[in-house]
């Protein structure tokens, strides 16, 4: 796969809407990026055993993979819950990477799971506030991920639909900071980014400015809704028409950029079906060679 | 707070002394007061509810429909004492199920037609289930159960596709015992009424 951004590859969020797409036109994907949770039941911290495999849809995965690589995006580790540090969600993420042969691994950069054991978990990614404790919180974390994954990992900005007052820091000054300390690199969700900088009023532009570009590993884009006053990363159908502005202004900007992502959420793959998914493809395509130009 | 709009609300009331029984700082408490008074808390809770509806309407989509004026406050009383403990939510629809079934077998859900959909729902939920299970965990010498029979009240040739068109069924079907078979033939849902006694 690619290592530069002149190499810098296109491809899409696998779901179960994509089973039939992804056999049918693989040669418009470079790689596919894989939520590897969604094969998997997890019983908890010390459970034995702790993961299960629990659906039939790996075999369409397998096909896949025989055609494109496989890039990990985990949703399950919860890095950010304070009480525990997942090693065993790790160690399971790292058998399915040596198992698919994952060039890099990516999760979020929140936490879902909170109690002692984990117990109960908010399926939602929930934010932390911008602080130092959180960066000197996550360090050790991040280098026992990088370690065991024995592979590039990144981690990904949040959608945040409420802020903290009296944080350390900026986002981008907190999301630099950890990158730089942790020798981490980032999944930039630019969808993400929108979504905050519409709901909070802020420049996205100036936002992106700020950020370390170059620890940029891969790129999220992606489409929303409107609720309750709110713009929302829902996912929904096509990637809104400002994402693709902020593609096209960072995408020359991030040197080690490797991939662009499209992703969607299943339900709505009746708005875009197979010639929309390609779209959105053609149009990563176009935004990277531009960049290449620029 | 985002699962707990009992304790978010109550922190919006009474500000940190709602959080007094949680080990924060005074720092922590401050933000967490602040972020309830946020309009964006009230769209994080409605994401993570509707989130975690999704699976439980995905199995039952007939019960639920039927029950709509009921769901949210029996959502409510399932959800206080029932935390998920899974980002996917795979526990939802079960624990849906055996909650619904004891308030339908106390009488606290009362509804003409709401057993006999619950039935039905739950027999095609164990079929996906077992199909699900099988492929996972493959057993060639071991045959699959691929069908089930549900005892209606009600015909559920008009019960069954009305709610399927979202209407709300006639409240006057004739009484009769019909019995129906499920069964999965190709990943589809084979419906069938194999006996009749008006």
């Amino acid at each position: 796969m690619a290592s530069s951004v002149a190499e810098c590859g296109v491809g899409v969020l696998f779901n179960p809407a994509l089973a039939d797409f992804v056999a049918d036109h693989t040669q418009h994907l470079d790689y596919l990026s894989v939520i590897p949770d969604r094969f998997w039941r997890d019983h908890g911290l010390g459970a034995d055993p702790r993961f299960e495999d629990t659906s039939a849809g790996e075999a369409a995965l397998a096909r896949a993979a025989q055609r494109l690589p496989i890039v990990l995006h985990g949703i399950g580790l919860s890095i950010c819950s304070a009480d525990v540090f997942d090693r065993e969600y790790l160690s399971q993420l790292e058998r399915w990477r040596a198992r698919y042969d994952c060039q890099w691994v990516s999760e979020h950069l929140s936490f879902s799971r909170i109690g002692a054991g984990h117990e109960t978990n908010a399926g939602i990614a929930l934010p932390v506030p911008f602080d130092r404790s959180i960066i000197d919180m996550l360090r050790p974390r991040i280098e026992a991920a990088r370690s065991i994954l024995g592979c590039p990992f990144l981690l990904e900005n949040n959608v945040s639909y409420f802020t903290f007052p009296g944080e350390d820091l900026t986002e981008p000054q907190f999301l630099n900071e950890l990158a730089r300390s942790a020798g981490c690199s980032l999944l930039l969700d630019l969808h993400n980014v929108y979504t905050n900088s519409r709901n909070h009023g802020f420049d996205a532009k100036a936002f992106l400015s700020e950020l370390d570009l170059a620890r940029v590993g891969e790129i999220h884009v992606a489409g929303g809704s409107e609720m309750m006053g709110f713009y929302t990363d829902s996912h929904t159908g096509a990637v809104h028409e400002a994402v693709w502005e902020l593609l096209s202004f960072v995408a020359p900007r991030c040197a080690n950029l490797r991939g662009v992502t499209f992703e969607f959420h299943e339900s709505t793959w009746p708005m875009l079906r197979a010639e929309g998914v390609l779209a959105q493809l053609e149009r990563a395509r176009s935004a990277l060679a531009a960049a290449r130009v620029a | 707070m985002t699962l707990n709009p009992v304790l978010a609300a109550s922190v919006l009331r009474r500000g940190a002394d709602a959080l007094a029984g949680y080990t924060l700082t005074a720092m922590e408490q401050e933000r967490l007061v602040a972020v309830v008074h946020q309009r964006g808390m009230s769209v994080n809770c409605t994401l993570a509810r509707a989130n975690r509806f999704a699976p439980i309407a995905d199995a039952f989509p007939l019960t639920c429909s039927l029950l709509k004026p009921w769901l949210r406050p029996l959502l409510d009383e399932l959800w206080s004492v029932h935390r998920p403990d899974n980002y996917q939510f795979a526990g939802e629809a079960p624990a849906f199920s055996w909650f619904l079934q004891q308030k339908l077998s106390q009488g606290e859900v009362k509804h003409p037609y709401a057993e006999e959909i619950f039935r039905y729902e739950c027999a095609a939920w164990a079929l996906i289930q077992t199909l699900l299970s099988s492929a996972a965990h493959p057993a060639p010498d071991r045959e699959l159960d691929k069908s089930l029979t549900v005892r209606f009240t009600h015909d559920p040739h008009v019960l069954v596709p009305a709610l399927e068109r979202d209407e709300t069924p006639p409240p006057d079907l004739p009484a009769g015992d019909y019995l129906v078979r499920l069964t999965l033939r190709d990943d589809v849902l084979d419906v069938e009424t194999v006996e009749v006694r008006g």
